[in-house]
C-alpha cells in the first residue's frame, strides 16, 4: 500500500509543471493508457489555473494550493485544496461559445469544460475556509453519469 | 518542395520555467511553418505565444506544426485562438494545424477548434492547404501538386 502523494505549491501558473509530474507518476503507477493519463493531467492543470486566476486572483501572491493524490484498487484520485474565497468549480456552466467561429470567441472559459469531459467524477466541498475539489478516474472505463457516482467519490474525501 | 530554413530555436524562459518550450520557424513555398516543441500548458503558452506572434509578423499563410507537442491545455488553446485572430488581422492570412496527435485532436474537436482551424496529418499537407486557402494569386505564383 502506497502513501498518499502530497504536494504544496504556490498559486502561480508555473506550478502546472510539478503537478504534471505528480499526475504522470500516478498515471504510471496505475498503468493508465495514454489518453487517460492526458485527461488526468489536463483536469488537474485546469483546476489549478482556475484557482490561480479566479480563486486567489492577482491580488493574492501568497496563495497556496495543496495537491494530494493516490491510486487505489479501482481508481485514481487527485484533490486540490485552496484557501481562496468559496468557489465551486464543478458548478460552472458550459462555455456558451463552443459553436462560435474562433474570431468571435472570448479567450478562456474552456478550462472547466475540459475538466468535466476528462474525468469520471468531480466533487467539491467548502469546509473550514478551504475549497476542496476532487477528481476521480476509474481504472476500468465505466459508462455512468457523474451524478450516479458522486457518493462514491465523496467517501474518499 | 523547396525549404528555406530561417529557423531559430528559442530556449525556455529564463526564470526557472521547468517545462521547456521551443518555437522554430521555416519557410516552405511562401508558407510560414511554426513548429512547437514541448507541452503547451499554462506555464509555457505565454512564451510560445510571444515567440509565434513575432514570427507571424510577416503576414504569410501559416502552418502551426504540432508534431512535437505531446500536450495542450486550455492555455494552449487560448494561444491558438489568439494566433488565429492575429493572422487574420494582419493579412487575412489563412492558418492551419499539422501533425496533431490523436489526444490533441480529441481536445481540439471537443472544444470546437477543428471547425475553424483545420488540422492536417503532415506539414506538407498543411502547406498545400494553406496555399490553396490563400487564394488564386498565391497558388499561381507558387504552383503546388495536390496530394
Amino acid at each position: 500500500v502506497t502513501a498518499v502523494l502530497q504536494l504544496e505549491v504556490p498559486a502561480v501558473l508555473n506550478s502546472v509543471t510539478p503537478l504534471a509530474a505528480l499526475t504522470a507518476g500516478l498515471a504510471a503507477e496505475a498503468a493508465l493508457p495514454k489518453p487517460r493519463a492526458y485527461a488526468l493531467r489536463l483536469a488537474v492543470e485546469e483546476l489549478l489555473v482556475n484557482i490561480v486566476e479566479h480563486g486567489y486572483g492577482p491580488d493574492d501572491p501568497d496563495g497556496k494550493v495543496l495537491v494530494e493524490g493516490d491510486v487505489t484498487e479501482d481508481r485514481i484520485w487527485v484533490r486540490l485544496t485552496d484557501w481562496a474565497p468559496e468557489f465551486d468549480h464543478t458548478r460552472f456552466a458550459e462555455p456558451a461559445d463552443l459553436e462560435q467561429p474562433l474570431s468571435r470567441r472570448e479567450p478562456g472559459g474552456l478550462g472547466l469544460h475540459l475538466v468535466r469531459r476528462s474525468v469520471d467524477v468531480t466533487t467539491y466541498s467548502y469546509v473550514g475556509g478551504a475549497n476542496r475539489t476532487t477528481v476521480v478516474l476509474f481504472r476500468e472505463p465505466v459508462r455512468v453519469t457523474i451524478g450516479e457516482h458522486r457518493g462514491q467519490a465523496e467517501h474518499q474525501g | 518542395v523547396s525549404e528555406t530554413t530561417e529557423g531559430v530555436w528559442w530556449s525556455p524562459g529564463a526564470r526557472g520555467a521547468e517545462t521547456p518550450i521551443a518555437v522554430r520557424f521555416t519557410e516552405r513555398d511562401g508558407v510560414t511553418v511554426v513548429a512547437f516543441d514541448g507541452a503547451l500548458d499554462a506555464g509555457t503558452a505565454p512564451l510560445a505565444h510571444q515567440r509565434a506572434t513575432a514570427i507571424l509578423a510577416q503576414g504569410r499563410p501559416v502552418v502551426l506544426d504540432l508534431t512535437r507537442v505531446p500536450y495542450v491545455s486550455s492555455a494552449g488553446l487560448r494561444m491558438l485562438l489568439l494566433l488565429h485572430r492575429h493572422a487574420r488581422r494582419i493579412a487575412g492570412a489563412p492558418m492551419v494545424l499539422a501533425g496533431a496527435s490523436a489526444e490533441l485532436l480529441s481536445v481540439l474537436e471537443a472544444t470546437g477548434f477543428l471547425r475553424f482551424l483545420p488540422a492536417f496529418r503532415t506539414v506538407g499537407e498543411g502547406v498545400r492547404a494553406a496555399l490553396l486557402a490563400a487564394g488564386p494569386a498565391t497558388v499561381l505564383s507558387q504552383p503546388v501538386v495536390r496530394g
